[in-house]
């Protein structure tokens, strides 16, 4: 019955083989799921708009949650593995340093998440994440490599700063000074719009 | 004039009894409405200063930058000099230990923190501990900090690159109402933060000023210029967030609000009995000056002399009572907290407040004008003639019934106006205020009802009822008024226990409720049962667990929510933008929620391939802010998939319940397969075990925060037991004072009966008789207002309660069934002490009059 | 002529029997000085007729002039000051204010009326029902005659034109009932006031220079 259910909610959400269409998930957090934008304001949202006036065949899907970790990655991933994936934007980790959680922790629960996305056969692009200066030095470098170590182990497309010109400028953020607002969200799908036109 | 005003205050000093009685009873609801307002004040005040230590401020402003030339400029502007000011730079930051890094909230500090409140450190320099940390890298924080990173006293922990030192730790640092953080507190001198290299571009940064202003500056008008200022300034939503101490928390704010609102409720209440009451006495003593008012009449006065004459004595009474109340108070006041020492918060420093003196004093001289005036009205049916003839006025004329009617009007304006003030709004206001005219006719309507009823009754009854019932018909005005009074008196009594309750409710803590220690979040699903299983190995249970989906509202009724929001926040205030939301759903609701409104969702699962719309329940809270009713249809989108349901009910949510409470709850099997984290606490944890637990759990679920809520949950308490007892006390004192008003109402029915008492006397009834007739009589009377009082006093509190206490009301008949004794063993004994004084009084006394 | 009454006609309405006529076209003068008894058996209407004339009711129809004025179509208060002015009033039941002193009873008329030599006056007048040494006490401390007498005086304080007495002796026993009319009629002849008395004791009619019976609400 459980499964039945599931087969028919990704019916119900995805038209999966209907459509030949490419099929982009972002597993991300309050910067991808746009908190305090609208829904349409968020830069999934926009890269969708952009990429079908551009004439591709594609369908963007966003998982994102407010607040989530990289804990919560694979059993997401898994929730929309049935929906035929091809490229999946993981944005993750920004919460799990926020809140000071261990980078060791967050390494693993991303190295399974990718590995478990290449085994299924999905592009990968990963967004890398930097934690604000105030965080302390050794933890934001370490923070940092992990990105780079996981883009090198599994040799994914990397984009090394999700917030690369968002990031710390008051005049893209709201006002609690860390999520994009709706300007911000335009540079972020810009910029990230380059790294899926490569995959596309 | 002077002539008349002269013959006032002989009459005043003559009617010696009545103006004692009259006196009292005005005093007894003034002192009443003084020391009610002045507690209230009081209160108020102790609950301001004590949010404002919370805060340690007046308000704050908080930004994620420094502020710009042109943004201080402003706030300079609006702000003027007369202010003390705190600043204060807050991040977070991994801090390095002995062996280990850790998360934890960085404030620095200025030397003038905390502006209200005092500054706690474990040694005795507490007072000088601020200026040492300006001047030398030393951090101070709670002990389980210290612990926690496996450090002793003096040993330094390092904060980005440089070292501080924890010398003292303090205690009882965290009086953060506001929010939960994540974190433990580190306090450093904020010259101290050059050199820690966390501060540059890109760090996420909250910078925060406190302001502090002389007593009684206007906070609010000063926050709202601000805020508007900033918001015109930025043209949209405002980068500068400012707190007040109100919104330290707002439930918190509210309950005090209602507390304030309950206590004008007595006073009004206390004042409109005593009003009831003087205006009861005037009458009687009115219509035994009616004569005198003919004989003046017929030698010359004209009627506004006459009535001027009244007026004279009411004014000089209401005086007379308004001062003896204020003395009354000023003795009453200090007692309070001595008498009621556990009762009332200790700290609480009662003043008479000197706006309520005021009020005391017009409200005396006017107010027993004002009440009495429908009773004066009656001078305009006094004819001279009667004088002549025994002439029975019993059907005045049509200009004096439009003068009674007149004369309601100022009490009725009066009453507007107070409970428009207290309430805030003149909508209500005037709902409160119709609704007691209505309750006045209703009362007279079923009076009438009762005392023809008399009639049947007395032909069915042996001698001593037949006399009593009689009488209660063939006095049909008389018995009608008095049961009239005790009504209004009885309803005003049982009001105040009955909305108190309601609120009570709403502040004491639920019985037999665990309180939570710690709150885990972000448990993921695969976590679940691992999580479970190390919590019971650690000897505690999870609890609460309760699964978060987030998600957003796409549309209510196809109407975009974004859209509906916006619409709404034009109309009232700009609030912070909120678009994501946690759904959950539970079999059972906890026993700190339960529907007032529809009907509970189904426990059936919802099924996915049925095209009906699963059912949603809401927070009544959450449904009044967004005006969305029973029956709408709500559109969510949740992670990428569109569901759609239909609200069935409203809960109300016991805020003080501290239990995970959710906004919307969804039908089961909505939620079953969605991708989801849980929320759980876990109650009594010794507070020796929390840290070594909380420990455990972060080194074996690092991705679940363990936030300790004690502290907070602690401090509500704190605030809202004493709100409980202040409510307790003071329904107790308003019953008290209207049981003192019931009685002398009837002294006063009882001693209009000394005639007739006279007269069966004489003709030869028993004396036991007598007594068995009056009693019956007043007993009658009694039990039949108090009774009908208690139901529509319910039935009103309701309705009070509904429409300004946000629907808290419970059903207390135990008040109800202990005033209904009460007020009818009062009418009995005080009409068999009125008969035994006429029957002991010697029959040649009681002719000569 | 001080006092004229012309075409009076009186009814009151009876709660379910209609309209009770008292009064049925009654017409008479009286002129200064004369003293006159109006007298009749109970429910003749005699009372009613002493009301209209002092203007404390108003008739169905006809009119009362008193000292040239139609009093009928005064408004109230001015009736009031009018009445105070050119009337005196003695009641059956004396009617004194209970909380004043004879003295101060005796005062508050001119006192209304913002006389001039108030305290001379009462004093005067005081002294003329013979109650001087009484002055300080209250009603409830007087006898009933010397209660009446206060009243007297109270009714002659402002010097009226016209004084008008019900029953002035019918609470009282005979003997004082007797002093008490002396004294009214001593007063009445020694200064040449008019009296209307409203009585049914014939010794008391019999010493006015006039009577005028009613019976059945008409002038006989």
């Amino acid at each position: 019955m459980k499964l039945k259910n599931l087969i028919f909610i990704l019916l119900f959400i995805i038209p999966v083989s209907s459509y030949g269409g490419t099929k982009v998930l972002f597993l991300g957090d309050s910067i991808s799921a746009g908190q305090g934008v609208e829904k349409e304001e968020a830069y999934p949202s926009l890269i969708d708009e952009i990429l079908k006036t551009k004439g591709y065949n594609v369908k963007v899907i966003n998982g994102s949650i407010s607040g989530s970790t990289t804990a919560s990655a694979l059993s997401r991933l898994k929730w929309f593995k049935r929906a035929k994936i091809d490229i999946l934007v993981l944005a993750l980790g920004a919460n799990d340093g926020l809140r000071g959680l261990p980078v060791i922790k967050m390494k693993e629960n991303l190295d399974k998440t990718i590995l478990y996305a290449q085994k299924s056969g999905m592009k990968i692009i990963l967004a890398g994440m930097m934690i604000p200066p105030n965080y302390g030095k050794s933890y934001t470098k370490s923070f940092k490599k992990v990105y780079i170590d996981l883009a090198k182990k599994y040799s994914v497309v990397f984009i090394p700063f999700l917030l690369e010109g968002v990031g710390g400028n008051p005049e893209l953020n709201q006002a609690d000074g860390i999520h994009p607002n709706r300007t911000g969200q335009k540079i972020i799908a810009k910029h990230v719009l380059k790294y899926i036109l490569e995959q596309l | 004039m002077k002539l008349f005003l002269r013959l006032a205050i002989k009459e005043i000093f003559k009617n010696r009894k009545f103006s004692f009685f009259f006196i009292l009873n005005m005093s007894i609801g003034l002192t009443g409405f003084i020391a009610i307002n002045s507690f209230s004040s009081s209160f108020n005040k102790y609950m301001e200063n004590n949010l404002r230590e919370i805060l340690t401020a007046d308000f704050m402003i908080m930004s994620s930058r420094p502020l710009t030339a042109e943004e201080n400029k402003i706030t300079e502007e609006i702000l003027g000099k007369n202010r003390k000011e705190s600043r204060q730079t807050v991040f977070y930051s991994m801090v390095k230990g002995k062996n280990s890094s850790k998360l934890a909230q960085i404030l620095a500090i200025d030397e003038n923190f905390p502006l209200y409140g005092k500054f706690h450190v474990d040694s005795n320099n507490s007072s000088t501990i601020n200026s040492t940390i300006q001047k030398t890298p030393f951090a101070l924080s709670e002990k389980d900090l210290a612990t926690s990173f496996g450090l002793k006293r003096g040993e330094s922990i390092q904060i980005g690159s440089k070292h501080f030192k924890l010398n003292n730790y303090i205690i009882d640092s965290d009086k953060a109402v506001t929010s939960i953080e994540f974190a433990p507190k580190i306090f450093i001198g904020l010259d101290q933060l050059k050199g820690t290299g966390l501060i540059k571009y890109g760090s996420r940064v909250r910078y925060i000023r406190y302001y502090m202003f002389p007593d009684g500056t206007d906070i609010k008008k000063i926050t709202d210029k601000l805020k508007k200022k900033y918001e015109n300034f930025y043209n949209e939503e405002s980068e500068i967030r400012i707190f007040d101490s109100s919104s330290v928390n707002r439930r918190l704010s509210r309950i005090i609000d209602n507390f304030a609102g309950y206590l004008g409720l007595i006073a009004i209440g206390a004042l409109f009995l005593a009003g009831i009451a003087t205006a009861y006495l005037f009458r009687g003593y009115l219509n035994l000056k009616l004569k005198e008012i003919s004989i003046l009449m017929s030698i010359g006065a004209t009627r506004f002399e006459a009535c001027f004459l009244f007026f004279g004595q009411l004014f000089f009474l209401g005086f007379l009572a308004s001062l003896l109340s204020i003395l009354f108070t000023a003795f009453i006041l200090p007692v309070f907290p001595v008498i009621l020492k556990g009762i009332i918060p200790t700290g609480l420093n009662i003043s008479i407040n000197t706006t309520s003196t005021i009020t005391a004093l017009t409200m005396g001289t006017a107010g027993a004008m004002i009440f009495c005036l429908p009773v004066i009205a009656r001078v305009y049916n006094v004819k001279p003639l009667t004088l002549l003839r025994e002439l029975k006025n019993s059907n005045g004329s049509v200009k004096h019934k439009v003068m009674t009617g007149l004369g309601f009007l100022p009490a009725f304006i009066l009453f507007l106006i107070l409970s428009t003030i207290l309430t805030d709004s003149i909508l209500k206001g005037s709902v409160f205020t119709i609704g007691f005219l209505l309750i006045m006719v209703i009362f007279g309507l079923f009076g009438w009802m009762i005392f023809n009823g008399c009639k049947y009754l007395s032909k069915k009854s042996g001698v001593i009822l037949k006399i009593a019932f009689r009488n209660l018909y063939r006095n049909k005005l008389s018995s009608i008024s008095c049961f009239v009074t005790i009504s209004m008196g009885v309803f005003l009594i049982n009001m105040i226990p009955q909305i108190q309750h309601g609120i009570q409710e709403e502040i004491e803590r639920p019985e037999g409720l665990k309180i939570p220690v710690f709150f885990l979040i972000d448990v993921q699903e695969e976590q679940l049962n691992p999580v479970k299983d190390f919590i019971k190995e650690q000897n505690h249970n999870l609890s609460n667990i309760s699964p978060i989906v987030i998600g957003r509202i796409t549309s209510i009724n196809g109407e975009g929510f974004y859209k509906r929001r916006k619409k709404m926040d034009q109309k009232s205030r700009r609030r912070y933008r909120r678009l994501e939301y946690n759904f959950s759903t539970r079999d059972e609701l906890g026993n700190s929620e339960n529907i007032v409104e529809g009907i509970p969702l189904t426990k059936d699962k919802w099924d996915f391939e049925s095209n009906k719309p699963f059912e949603i329940s809401l927070a009544k809270s959450f449904a009044d802010n967004n005006k969305i009713k029973i029956g709408d249809i709500m559109s969510f989108d949740i992670q990428g998939m569109p569901l759609t349901g239909k609200v069935v009910n409203f809960r109300k949510v016991r805020w003080n319940s501290f239990q995970p409470n959710f906004y919307m709850l969804l039908q089961k099997g909505v939620l079953d397969d969605a991708p989801k984290t849980y929320l759980a606490s876990i109650s009594a944890i010794k507070v020796s075990e929390r840290q070594k637990l909380k420990n455990m759990i972060f080194d074996n679920f690092s991705n679940i925060s363990v936030i300790d809520v004690t502290k907070t949950i602690e401090q509500i308490l704190r605030i809202t037991d004493k709100l409980s007892l202040s409510i307790k006390f003071m329904a107790y004192l308003a019953i008290l004072a209207g049981l003192v008003s019931i009685y002398s109402i009837a002294r006063h029915e009882a001693k209009k009966h000394e005639k007739e008492i006279n007269l069966l006397k004489i003709l030869g009834s028993g004396f036991n008789d007598i007594r068995k007739i009056t009693s019956f009589e007043f007993g009658f009377i009694g039990l039949t207002a108090s009774v009908f009082a208690i139901i529509i006093s319910f039935i009103f509190s309701y309705g009070v309660s509904f429409y300004f206490f946000d629907r808290l009301w419970s059903f207390q008949w135990e008040y109800g069934v202990f005033i209904v004794i009460v007020t009818t063993l009062i009418c009995i004994l005080t009409a068999l002490f009125a008969t035994d004084r006429v029957i002991r009084k010697k029959a040649i006394i009681l002719l000569g009059s | 002529m001080i006092l004229n009454v012309k075409n009076v006609s009186k009814s009151y309405p009876q709660p379910e029997r209609g309209n009770l006529q008292v009064l049925t076209d009654c017409s008479f003068g009286i002129s200064k000085g004369e003293t006159t008894a109006i007298t009749g058996q109970s429910g003749s209407g005699k009372t009613t007729l002493l009301s209209l004339i002092a203007g404390l009711d108003s008739p169905d129809s006809g009119s009362v002039i008193l000292d040239g004025t139609d009093i009928n179509g005064m408004s109230e208060d001015k009736l009031a000051r009018f009445r105070a002015r050119k009337t005196g009033m003695i009641f059956q039941q004396f009617h004194l204010m209970p909380h004043l002193t004879a003295e101060e009873n005796v005062k508050l008329p001119i006192e209304i009326l913002k006389s001039d030599r108030i305290e001379e006056k009462a004093l005067s007048i005081l002294e003329k029902v013979g109650l001087t040494d009484r002055k300080d006490h209250m009603p409830g401390q007087l006898s009933g005659g010397e209660c009446q007498r206060v009243a007297i005086a109270r009714a002659l304080v402002v010097e009226p034109k016209v004084l008008l007495a019900d029953e002035p002796t019918g609470n009282l026993d005979v003997k004082t009932g007797d002093i008490v009319a002396d004294l009214l009629f001593d007063l009445v002849d020694s200064s040449n006031m008019t009296l209307v008395v409203v009585t049914h004791n014939p010794d008391l009619a019999s010493r006015c220079e006039r009577e005028l019976t009613l019976a059945k609400g008409k002038l006989v």
